[in-house]
């Protein structure tokens, strides 16, 4: 069943750009979660290079002000370089200035937008749930017609899902990228792991960046807790490499591997 | 230049509360509708707002309806939150839901959905609604998308510096922001977050109303904060109202790097072990930056706690009211009143759990 999908891979910055890309028909490159990891131009250059053959999909991250300033050279540069580009989009904000300023590239929406239900705890509570809440929570928002008709007229032709623990539902919807292994529960910008290991102060401040991200991850469990969860950066993840297999049913045709939490 | 006029923003669960916060001080309320109906097919995970428990909410439209009513004439305006995110077997639902509340005559609904924020127009014509915390307003962009929409309001995320809701509120100086300014600091971005609330409402049944419903759980935090941090987490989270939010377990953290030393993880383990605490997440607080925001253009402010016994709503507008009579002094002065103020009308010193850096 996976083979009739389109194989991409998710690089999350140009240090990991030497992983082999052989079997992969696209690469996704970029971070969904964290404006300070949004690659330079010089970053960009050598993944379009990499890229070369074969599809390419920009990842982007929601944006203060400032990260939209960082992030406007990278779509000016993308739209020169490689005018057939998808764009994942995780931020309103972004995806009207694609709209009004790159309508060439094509915007997907991304998994911060999408509106899934991840936590892992619904395992927990589903035989107590009444059926109509367990089917709610395997769909989501951005599957429903009235979202669909909204997405039109900014060109959005795909969305990005994760591989839910509770199984995912899907009747209609546009056609879709699932990542896997790792899905995304939340996400913050009290980044946690930002120098963790030489913290004197709270966690409550939007502390100086020192790229923790690249060096160090956690691992969290709980009897409370049905799996593990994954700290990487500023985003909790759960792992889940068990792919469905009604993928065609499920308006599935693109899978993203994610070879390590995407920070 | 005459000063802004500056909105404290109350929850409420009941009619019962309406009046005492309004004389108090309260210049808008909002508040939720969880009703049995919603509930018996959905359940409180995926209540229609976010609030998931059912004593953050009033239990149906006759009592929306009176709160209205009461609030109306007193001359102070009623939101209903509707900022839940709806998948499509559910939009019969929402928009009846929707429909009720406008004729219960809520001045504004605060919504998150952006299918919901799709139907306003068709499912109620003309009425105001402000986009939720939920909506993840980080920029001017976002902004901007939001008020051609429709929106008359944007209620900004707690992960923005001062700064940073300074310059969006100059930057769009058309847009009515709104910042929280008291309580439940979560972590993580609340319109990022998937996470469930509620969960122990589900497992525990009827039971978990009890301590929820007199705020017992919220005192139960109080007296764990008074014990040393190593013996109050774990016993927060084996509590029920410990156990109910992700973010408070007491996690078994193991790090993981190639670069840092075993004591470096150590000391990373200890601290991320930190973070995940319910004394963590309760009493947050953003009035020390009150002024500052005043200053910056933002005047519309919220106070979180729908679940909060009357007294605490009580406290908080007082609180609120008593910061904005001394904007007028210098920071420091008004930080080191709002300290003070902070101390007695609580009872207890602040904790330094600011929303905003």
């Amino acid at each position: 069943m996976t083979d009739e999908c389109e194989k991409a891979i998710l690089i999350p910055n140009a240090g990991k750009l030497d992983r082999p890309l052989d079997g992969y028909d696209r690469l996704y490159f970029g971070v969904e979660f964290c404006q300070r990891l949004i690659p330079t131009q010089q970053a960009l250059a050598a993944a379009l290079e990499r890229a070369q053959g074969k599809g390419f999909t920009l990842v982007t991250p929601f944006v203060t002000d400032a990260g939209l300033q960082r992030l406007r050279p990278v779509l000016d540069m993308l739209q020169r370089e490689r005018p057939d580009a998808e764009v994942v989009v995780n931020d309103w904000g972004v995806l009207d200035y694609l709209h009004e300023n790159h309508p060439n590239l094509e915007p997907v929406l991304g998994r911060l937008l999408v509106k899934q239900k991840r936590g892992p705890r619904i395992l927990r509570i589903a035989e107590k749930l009444p059926t109509e809440a367990v089917d709610h929570f395997r769909r989501c928002v951005a599957d429903s017609s009235v979202v669909i008709r909204f997405l039109q007229p900014y060109g959005v032709g795909r969305v990005e899902l994760d591989n839910l623990l509770q199984g995912l539902r899907r009747d209609d919807g546009l056609p879709a990228s699932l990542y896997y292994p790792y899905g995304y529960i939340t996400t913050t910008r009290m980044c946690l792991t930002n120098a963790a290991y030489d913290r004197k102060r709270s966690f409550r401040e939007i502390f100086p960046c020192k790229k923790d991200c690249q060096i160090l991850s956690f691992t969290l469990r709980s009897p409370k807790m049905p799996v593990e969860i994954i700290l990487r950066g500023n985003t909790q993840f759960y792992f889940n490499d068990r792919l469905p297999d009604n993928l065609a049913a499920l308006g599935i045709d693109r899978l993203v591997y994610e070879p390590e939490p995407p920070l | 230049m005459s000063k802004p006029r500056v909105e404290i923003l109350c929850p409420v669960n009941s009619p019962a509360e309406v009046e005492a916060v309004i004389r108090q001080g309260a210049t808008e309320l909002y508040c939720g509708v969880l009703r049995r109906s919603w509930k018996g097919k959905y359940s409180n995970v995926a209540s229609p707002n976010r609030r998931e428990w059912t004593s953050s909410n009033m239990q149906s439209y006759d009592e929306l309806r009176e709160a209205v009513r009461i609030a109306h004439g007193l001359g102070v305006r009623v939101f209903l939150a509707m900022n839940g995110l709806y998948t499509e077997p559910q939009y019969p639902m929402v928009r009846r839901e929707v429909e009720d509340g406008v004729a219960c005559g809520v001045d504004a609904l605060i919504i998150a959905d952006i299918g919901l924020l799709a139907m306003m127009r068709e499912w109620a014509p003309g009425v105001e609604f402000h986009i939720s915390t939920g909506g993840t307003t980080f920029n001017s962009m976002t902004a901007r998308f939001y008020k051609r929409l429709g929106a008359a309001r944007i209620v900004l995320p707690r992960h923005l510096r001062v700064d940073e809701m300074i310059s969006l509120a100059r930057r769009n100086p058309a847009i009515v922001f709104e910042a929280f300014i008291l309580n439940r600091g979560c972590k993580n971005i609340d319109g990022f977050c998937t996470f469930q609330h509620g969960v122990n409402e589900i497992r525990m049944g009827p039971l978990y109303r009890i301590p929820k419903k007199l705020n017992l759980d919220l005192r139960l935090l109080q007296f764990l904060r008074a014990l040393p941090e190593r013996c109050a987490r774990p016993l927060a989270s084996a509590l029920v109202s410990g156990a109910d939010g992700a973010c408070f377990l007491d996690y078994e953290v193991s790090a993981e790097s190639e670069r840092l030393t075993r004591r470096q993880c150590t000391e990373a383990e200890r601290f991320i072990k930190s973070c995940f605490s319910v004394l963590t997440g309760i009493d947050t607080c953003g009035v020390c930056q009150l002024k500052a925001l005043v200053e910056g253009g933002i005047t519309h402010f919220k106070i979180v706690g729908r679940e909060n016994v009357t007294d605490k709503k009580l406290r908080d507008v007082r609180f609120l009211v008593e910061a904005l009579r001394r904007l007028d002094e210098t920071q420091d002065a008004f930080r080191r009143t709002v300290r003070a103020t902070y101390r007695r009308i609580y009872g207890v010193p602040c904790r330094n759990l600011c929303y905003f850096t």
